[in-house]
């Protein structure tokens, strides 16, 4: 019974995680509020499917193949609209909207209302009166390792240290001989990617509809919001309060009302967390 | 009067116009004008907050949901009952107003700006729809009125004065009396925008802190806007459900949410006159859109709001309105 | 002689960081007072604590000898403060005159007709604010801010960024609503605008009131030289 509520925890833990990531770097790093993050993951997962029904390909690389579609499908925003948005946050939820409508509503035209999906890959295991898929164990131990190359990469290489810089103060940057344009895509990019990580990963485990993207946008938002403004210290205790509140309320009502409850929670946060847990940590120290 | 005539010919000639049309327009496009016109209170309340105020609220919907359901509730359950056509309409926008109430208190009052106005609106919105999209079962009524879950509510008697001809708002009656309320919600929103509060409201969107400084309670002007805001996205609400005879938790959907933001920001989100003929057009052109399929009008609208945004920040509509004003100066206040 | 303005032991920490350091303060009505020290001194926090963009740590403020501590910005300023900010800031998007009409607290036109000549601003009536000359911008500034004629007026650096024949005029129209009943506290590091408009000045370093005195008091002082060169 404890590894079944433990099991249920991480499991809307790793879907908070994960849904979020990606936003968290656009979002929490650039400050571009991406609506259509959404559909960086239905992309990531249609990617995926799609590859690996027509080619034939193991997972593994069919979910290679849905990140990088995700990626270039990144870049070509990022050049064409994203990047005459920065500075100017509310265009850029008005646009990125656009951007959602025309994705969700183009895949559901292109590949009708669903689309035959992947098998779950690995195996169940059975524990008490219950059974449990391996995979996603692995999601969840997945996404804690996302987090922490992610970490990694931001703030103790070089390349983070110069995009944090850059996007804090890019005439500061640019003056310094930078292509800030050239770093504003590539973590635009990362971020896109890593929506489309997400969206290959849970492709397997969903029914692939066009919608795929809005159960994934609310989380992912509800999450970035809460963790504050610094993503990395924020991300992880965000995502345990939110999915306890979720967990809990699911449990004790149903799966609607665990969604209301989430939502009634970052309307609290906004109010009164308003820099998220990472402000609140911060303030400790 | 006569002064506002001279400064808005344009506006002016326009409505003339609109109002000689039942003479000649068949009843059935008559309908769908009156059906176009119904959205455009809504957007006119986002073009005060946003356009004036710069408070971007995604959630308009969830007054729009809630003035619907309010009025379908109520007057389900007091249908025969006297002047239920008229009551039932006044308690749902009060009931619409004071949520405004309580949402803009809890935003301005409790320093939430921007983008988080944004979210918190959109979640409000999204709560509403997600709640009563469960409601299915018969224990989900108020009084004699079931909630119906994602199906929505019917049955609603039409508003207006019973037993008096011409007295419901449907057909002729109902065109003309939307046109005049349009009308009425022009001139007021055109008479905020001159005076003092407007003025107030107008460069809070600029400098909160040296608006205050001049002796200014920002958070009341700003409360104020977004109240009419929300009354007039419950107008819009109302006219919907009376004129369809049903309200859905999908008008309070993720969708149905961004549409507003669309129109607004599509037409010229600072000239109340071109958000009132964008969003007509914008409404008649999803629809006709539609007829090859919702998703394929949906898409389009997707890309007027990112072409709009990226191309025409000030509106596209504004953009024509203004040159067509340059090239007939007799237009020209 | 009243007391328009009175700190109590005011303090503002931000951290670690004392901004503004038990600092007891008073102004008579009619002074032209001059707030100078070194950067980082705490004038601009102790303006913001008096306005109420700030709240302090502790001690009071009493303006007109009521406690105004929990009052709201814009309920100070209705009870007779004006304020100009370090940075300009005029509202960019409006024109002149709406940005004159925002400030005027009448119906009465003729405040605004009078100032926009005072200030030079007659031409400049419905040009947009963010189109002005920074000298202009600056006046605009001040304008907005004794427009209403407040009893007091605080001024954080009026004259940054204009040139010599600019501040001197600054310099007038201060003294001249000065006579018309304005009591002025201004932040200011231009020595020959003290000079020519101050008529007491207190000097702030680290937080703390360091001297106070008339103006030529205080340029005589060895230790606020000291201060200003960074040797104390």
């Amino acid at each position: 019974m404890l590894f079944n509520i433990v099991y249920q925890f991480g499991d809307a833990l790793a879907f908070l995680l994960l849904s979020a990531i990606g936003l968290a770097v656009i979002f929490g790093m650039m400050k571009i509020i991406n609506l259509a993050h959404g559909e960086f993951i239905t992309v990531g997962a249609y990617g995926t499917v799609v590859s690996g029904k027509v080619f034939n390909l193991p997972l593994p690389i069919a979910m290679a193949a849905g990140v990088i579609i995700t990626i270039i499908f990144g870049l070509i925003l990022e050049k064409l609209i994203i990047r005459y948005l920065y500075g100017r946050p509310l265009d850029s939820v008005v646009a990125t909207w656009g951007i959602s409508l025309i994705v969700s509503q183009s895949f559901l035209v292109i590949f009708g209302p669903s689309y035959e999906g992947l098998q779950t890959p690995l195996g169940n295991f059975k524990l008490g009166d219950y059974s449990y898929a391996e995979y996603r164990i692995f999601l969840i131990l997945f996404a804690f390792l996302l987090l922490g190359l992610l970490y990694i990469l931001f703030m103790k290489t070089s390349f983070g240290t110069l995009a944090r810089a850059t996007i804090e103060k890019p005439e500061i940057a640019s003056s310094m001989g930078v292509n800030i344009s050239n770093v504003y895509s590539t973590t635009f990019a990362i971020g896109a990617g890593l929506a489309g990580i997400t969206g290959a990963l849970y492709a397997p485990t969903m029914t692939i509809v066009p919608s795929i993207g809005q159960a994934f946008i609310v989380s992912a938002f509800i999450t970035v919001v809460t963790a504050g403004a610094s993503p990395f210290i924020g991300l992880i205790p965000a995502a345990s309060f939110l999915s306890t509140v979720q967990t809990s309320v699911t449990f004790f009502y149903k799966a609607t009302i665990g969604i209301i409850a989430l939502l009634f929670s970052v309307i609290l946060i906004i109010r009164f967390l308003p820099k998220g847990f990472s402000g609140l940590i911060t303030k400790q120290k | 009067m006569i002064k506002i005539i001279k400064k808005n010919k344009l506006p002016f000639i326009t409505f003339v116009i609109l109002s000689i049309f039942p003479f000649f327009i068949d009843s059935y496009y008559l309908n769908n004008i009156s059906y176009f016109m119904c959205w455009t209170f809504i957007s006119l309340g986002l073009a005060l907050i946003w356009g004036m105020g710069g408070v971007l609220s995604f959630g308009q919907t969830a007054f729009f949901g809630l003035a619907g359901y309010s009025f379908a509730v109520i007057s389900i359950n007091f249908i025969g009952v006297f002047g239920v056509g008229i009551w039932s309409v006044i308690l749902a926008l009060l009931i619409t107003t004071l949520f405004g109430l309580i949402v803009g208190y809890f935003l301005f009052y409790g320093g939430i700006y921007d983008v988080f106005i944004g979210i918190v609106t959109l979640a409000i919105t999204l709560v509403l729809e997600t709640y009563l999209q469960q409601t299915a079962g018969p224990e989900y009524a108020i009084g004699e009125a079931r909630l119906n879950g994602f199906n929505g509510m019917q049955g609603m008697p039409t508003i207006g004065i019973q037993d008096l001809q011409y007295g419901l708002i449907e057909g002729v009656t109902q065109y003309y009396f939307i046109l005049i309320l349009a009308i009425i919600t022009l001139i007021f929103l055109y008479r905020f925008k001159n005076s003092k509060l407007g003025l107030i409201f107008l460069a809070s969107k600029e400098d909160r802190n040296r608006v205050a400084s001049l002796g200014h309670n920002v958070q009341k002007v700003q409360l104020i806007a977004f109240v009419i805001a929300s009354l007039l996205a419950g107008i819009s609400g109302i006219l919907y459900t009376n004129w369809g005879g049903y309200i859905t938790p999908s008008s309070m959907g993720l969708v149905a949410a961004a549409l507003p933001v669309v129109w607004v920001a599509a037409s010229g989100k600072k000239d109340f006159f071109s958000v009132f003929i964008g969003t007509i057009f914008l409404v008649w052109l999803s629809q006709t859109l539609a007829i090859n399929g919702a998703q394929f009008a949906i898409i389009v609208m997707g890309l007027i709001l990112v072409i709009s945004t990226r191309f025409f920040p000030d509106g596209i509509i504004l953009m024509f309105k203004n040159k067509l004003i340059e090239k007939i100066k007799w237009l020209q206040s | 002689m009243a007391t328009i303005l009175e700190t109590k032991s005011l303090t503002k920490k931000f951290g670690g960081f004392t901004a503004v350091d038990d600092v007891s303060f008073s102004v008579q009505k009619g002074e032209i007072r001059f707030v100078i020290g070194p950067n980082g001194a705490g004038k601009s926090t102790f303006f913001k604590l008096v306005i109420g963009n700030h709240e302090p740590n502790s001690g009071t403020i009493l303006f007109k000898n009521e406690n105004i501590e929990k009052l709201k910005t814009h309920e100070r300023i209705e009870l007779g403060m004006g304020v100009k900010f370090q940075a300009p800031s005029v509202f960019s998007e409006l024109t002149v005159l709406q940005n004159l009409n925002l400030a005027n607290n009448s119906n009465n036109q003729s405040n605004i007709k009078n100032i926009l000549k005072d200030f030079l601003l007659e031409k400049e009536i419905n040009t947009l604010a963010g189109d002005l000359s920074h000298g202009k911008k600056q006046w605009l500034d001040i304008a907005l801010a004794t427009l209403s004629k407040p009893e007091l007026v605080f001024l954080d650096e009026p004259t940054a960024g204009l040139s010599f024949e600019e501040t001197e005029k600054t310099g007038e129209i201060i003294k001249k609503l000065n006579k018309e009943g304005i009591t002025f506290i201004i932040v200011g590091h231009d020595m020959d605008f003290v000079k020519q408009t101050a008529s007491k000045v207190s000097v702030l370093h680290l937080g703390k009131i360091y001297f106070e005195g008339s103006v030529s008091e205080v340029l005589s002082n060895k230790g606020v030289n000291d201060i200003y060169l960074g040797v104390s």
